[in-house]
């Protein structure tokens, strides 16, 4: 009976996927080609998207896993300077784009391996500043090496992002992860999380999961950076310290842990926030650090913390409910 | 058949600076055993779960898994090569549901790799579906399965221990090991439990280790005892031989000759 | 032999003003178990107020050792005052929240204090009025300025106090036994919120004191001057292990070793923090607790 219902259920919602993509394309395509909005809003738009698949990633690891980890300015930094440098003098044509952004992804992803390393054994603020200290020697190491123009950075990068990639690259982004946490892998992950002993004690290989996570987090970290620097047209390794660390976390953290559509929300509010108060000058970060404080104060898990839109569904649904299922138990 | 042994120890010591957790322990457990280890407070009775399990490097000694050795492997191979185990201090994934608790105890002989899961192929349906069902059968076997959606950090303390051996069992174990199962619990509800470790070891075709405090629980249902004292072992053998044994006695009701 | 010299008082100046940071910042890290981001904004506070009050006070007042002194109280008292409203606006709402919340509260607080001074005090870069007599020893035949001498002596002044604070009065027992574990120290009939409340307090003092010397070493600060010393007050806490204040100052001091060093070993300056860091990570891989943390052993 319940099986039945969940096939039916699947169904369901692959239609609703398709129906929903489908939509979204149309309004990207109205939004882009007819002019709807203005260019300023489009570059919001895209840096909403880049965001989103940025604290998509964060969250692998620092939600679903429940690791602080601030490796992501690293991750990112190798992701936007792979993926410049093989445009710019490999893959020069635009539709050659993909494979610049998966490979940068998948340079990010493999050192991700590596960073999952420590975290076998060292845990919670000792394992955040290994995390920190990665993100900090790859910003030494590229203001250092010349043939990447140390502290100048990369110039005359091919402005291949428009909002075509930003958003595809965003759809893989959130199907990958959707499917990825509804398997044995995500399940295992927020095992870990909860008590990492008694998942090894319930078969978990503990250590392959965090190096799948940390990968895969990596892995659209960098793919996040890729469309960032080919939407500027220029990186630099100023761009990848503390201040890209903090917005990272408050991005992931305001949205909410290990959540989806807490990602997604949470980009797209900091970044309206930073744009609405673009008038304010120099007050905005008063006002916005205001606002991050505000908010924790009274949604400490973040405005999605652990749920998804269809839980809220759920909860809606079960409080207008309520009396009845009561009854029939 | 019924001499085939599932598990040895052999001279196996397990020191924490210098204290003797486990010294010098031989024992072996015949397959399809009910086996019990009694002691007091300290005596090394979960050590030796711990040691089993892979959580502890032992000293020195070998410990083995039919013809494995199991010293060097890590907790989870142990465990996915068929020994499960309960927690003390129970040990659920609180804010999970009941179900995913019992679905991530799958996680060793669940035949999938990433690829499937980013493709949702066919194979990883199938599995998907598969351990749904084992799942569900677990916990109807233990009269579960109307909190298959329930949090299992709201059900009360008797209904977590059982989830907890539900997960165990999802492990797809041959040996299950039981630590303290009957802790908290009063008379009537330990005689359920008898039954229930009774009824799991047949339906499921286990070999049992139980931990207790509770002679009652292990003098009824155990087959063979191994009774530990400061991480010695002191006496092993079937309940009645033990009862009337006077190492056993003294150490536990202090009797002096 | 000029040159070690120099570069051992070089050392032990920055290393002293690491290890005062990193005690202040573990203060509140130790007892509350909160990374403090703000703490860096902290820093910043007692610097500005440093600068005022004694740019105003060099007016009426002639001996500098006064000016130092008086300068010293106000700043630590308006510090504290601003360290205490911290807690209450954004950290004791949220205790029994996830900890990433506080987290995430202390790096707003933060921004909120750091864009204030901005908005107040300009971003121009300033020239802190020399707080120490600018008077030179003679040391091994280097000429060493007084100041040098200073910073690691008022440091090292400063580190006793404390430890013989939390040592032995009734107060530091109290800390430490908040420190180990909160609900048991609020079971024994001590107040923790208090305590916390002093920990946020005994931290901005420390981080006045140590922007005093950071001031006299470097003068020229900004309204960011926080951010980096905040950074580099967590990594050295941690190196030493959270909670231990022997460990938040051998932190420090490493830190200053390597700062010293690398630049001497290595052919680029700018190879500092590559350096640091991979000891960092090293020590970290070996130790995973630190190198004065306890290792607490998980029982199952």
């Amino acid at each position: 009976m319940t099986q039945k219902k969940n096939k039916t259920n699947g169904k369901g919602t692959i239609f609703w996927q398709v129906a929903g993509v489908s939509v979204f394309a149309l309004i990207l395509v109205l939004v882009k080609e007819l002019g709807l909005v203005s260019t300023s809003v489009l570059l919001i738009l895209q840096y909403v998207g880049i965001y989103s698949i940025l604290a998509l990633g964060i969250n692998i690891v620092n939600g679903y896993l429940g690791v602080f980890s601030l490796a992501h300015a690293g991750f990112m930094a190798i992701g936007a300077y792979v993926s410049a440098t093989l445009s710019k003098y490999v893959f020069m044509n635009d539709w050659m784009f993909i494979i610049s952004i998966f490979l940068g992804g998948i340079a990010a992803l493999l050192v991700g391996i590596l960073v999952a390393i420590p975290s076998f054994k060292t845990k919670g603020d000792y394992l955040a500043i290994i995390t920190l200290g990665f993100s900090l020697i790859i910003q030494s190491v590229l203001q250092n090496a010349n043939f990447v123009g140390a502290s100048q950075g990369l110039n005359n990068i091919p402005k291949f992002t428009n909002i075509y990639w930003v958003f595809g690259c965003l759809g893989v982004a959130v199907i990958l992860v959707d499917r990825f946490i509804h398997s044995k892998y995500g399940r295992s992950l927020k095992a870990i999380r909860e008590d990492q002993t008694a998942s090894m004690l319930v078969s978990v290989d503990v250590r392959r999961i965090k190096t799948i996570a940390f990968a895969l987090s990596a892995f659209l970290i960098g793919v996040s950076g890729a469309l960032i620097s080919h939407l500027l047209g220029y990186t630099s390794p100023s761009a990848y310290g503390f201040t890209n660390i903090v917005d990272g976390l408050v991005m992931v953290y305001l949205g909410g842990m290990g959540s989806i559509i807490g990602s997604i929300f949470g980009s797209t509010a900091w970044q309206l926030i930073v744009q609405l108060l673009k008038n304010l000058g120099t007050w905005r970060w008063v006002v916005g650090g205001g606002l991050l404080v505000v908010v924790m104060i009274f949604l400490p898990k973040g405005v999605f913390g652990y749920m998804e839109l269809k839980d809220i569904g759920h909860k809606v649904k079960g409080f207008f409910n309520g009396s009845k299922h009561r009854e029939d138990q | 058949m019924d001499t085939e042994k599932i598990i040895s120890l052999k001279n196996v010591c397990m020191y924490f600076g210098g204290i003797k957790a486990i010294d010098d322990v031989t024992f072996d457990i015949d397959k399809g055993r009910l086996f019990g280890i009694i002691g007091p407070n300290g005596a090394g009775k979960t050590t030796i779960f711990n040691v089993i399990t892979g959580m502890y490097i032992p000293t020195s000694g070998e410990i083995y898994y039919r013809d494995q050795q199991l010293n060097r492997l890590m907790p989870h191979t142990i465990t996915g090569n068929g020994i499960a185990r309960t927690f003390q201090n129970i040990r659920l994934f609180e804010d999970q549901t009941v179900l995913d608790n019992l679905k991530i105890a799958n996680f060793s002989h669940t035949k999938y790799g990433l690829l499937d899961v980013f493709l949702q192929s066919r194979k990883f349906k199938q599995e998907e579906e598969r351990i749904e069902e084992t799942s569900m059968e677990i916990l109807k076997f233990l009269k579960l399965e109307r909190l298959a959606n329930k949090r299992a950090g709201s059900l009360p303390y008797g209904e977590q221990r059982r989830v907890e051996i539900a997960r165990a069992l999802s492990c797809n174990p041959e040996v299950l090991l039981l630590d303290e199962p009957a802790a908290g619990m009063n008379p009537a509800e330990i005689r359920d439990l008898n039954q229930l470790i009774l009824n799991i070891r047949d339906h499921y075709d286990l070999t049992i280790m139980v931990v207790e405090h509770q002679m009652r629980l292990v003098m009824e249902i155990c087959e063979e005892i191994l009774v530990l004292n400061f991480g010695k072992k002191l006496a092993i053998g079937q309940p009645e031989q033990l009862k009337t044994n006077p190492v056993v006695l003294e150490a536990y009701l202090g009797k002096t000759s | 032999m000029n040159t070690f010299v120099q570069q051992i008082i070089n050392f032990l100046q920055l290393g002293s003003i690491y290890a005062l940071c990193a005690l202040s910042f573990t203060m509140v890290y130790g007892v509350a178990r909160l990374v403090n981001f703000a703490h860096g904004s902290i820093f910043g506070v007692s610097m500005y107020v440093l600068f005022f009050a004694s740019t105003y006070l060099f007016n009426v007042i002639e001996s500098t050792w006064l000016v130092y002194v008086i300068s010293l109280v106000i700043s630590c008292i308006v510090t504290s005052l601003i360290a205490l409203l911290l807690e209450r606006v954004a950290y004791t709402p949220l205790r029994n929240a996830p900890k990433v919340a506080v987290v995430v509260s202390s790096v707003g607080a933060g921004m909120v204090i750091e864009y204030l001074i901005l908005n107040i005090a300009g971003s121009k870069a300033l020239r802190m009025p020399s707080l120490i007599p600018n008077i030179k020893f003679d040391l091994l035949g280097v000429s060493v300025p007084l100041y040098k001498f200073m910073i690691i002596i008022i440091a090292i002044i400063t580190m006793v106090v404390l430890n013989i604070v939390i040592k032995k009065t009734k107060l530091g027992i109290a800390m430490r036994a908040v420190s180990q574990d909160r609900v048991a120290a609020g079971f024994m009939g001590i107040q923790t919120s208090k305590v916390v409340s002093a920990s946020f307090v005994f931290g901005a003092i420390i981080a006045a004191v140590a922007a005093s010397l950071y001031g006299t070493a470097y003068s020229i600060f900004a309204y960011d001057v926080g951010e980096s010393i905040i950074w580099w007050s967590f990594i050295a806490a941690v190196l030493g292990g959270i909670g231990s204040i022997n460990g938040a100052v051998l932190g420090g001091y490493i830190i200053g070793a390597i700062s010293v060093l690398a630049p001497i070993i290595l052919p680029v300056s700018s190879y500092k923090d590559i350096v640091a860091f991979a000891v960092l990570i090293i020590v970290l891989l070996v130790k995973p607790t630190g190198l004065l943390g306890k290792k607490g052993i998980e029982k199952i």
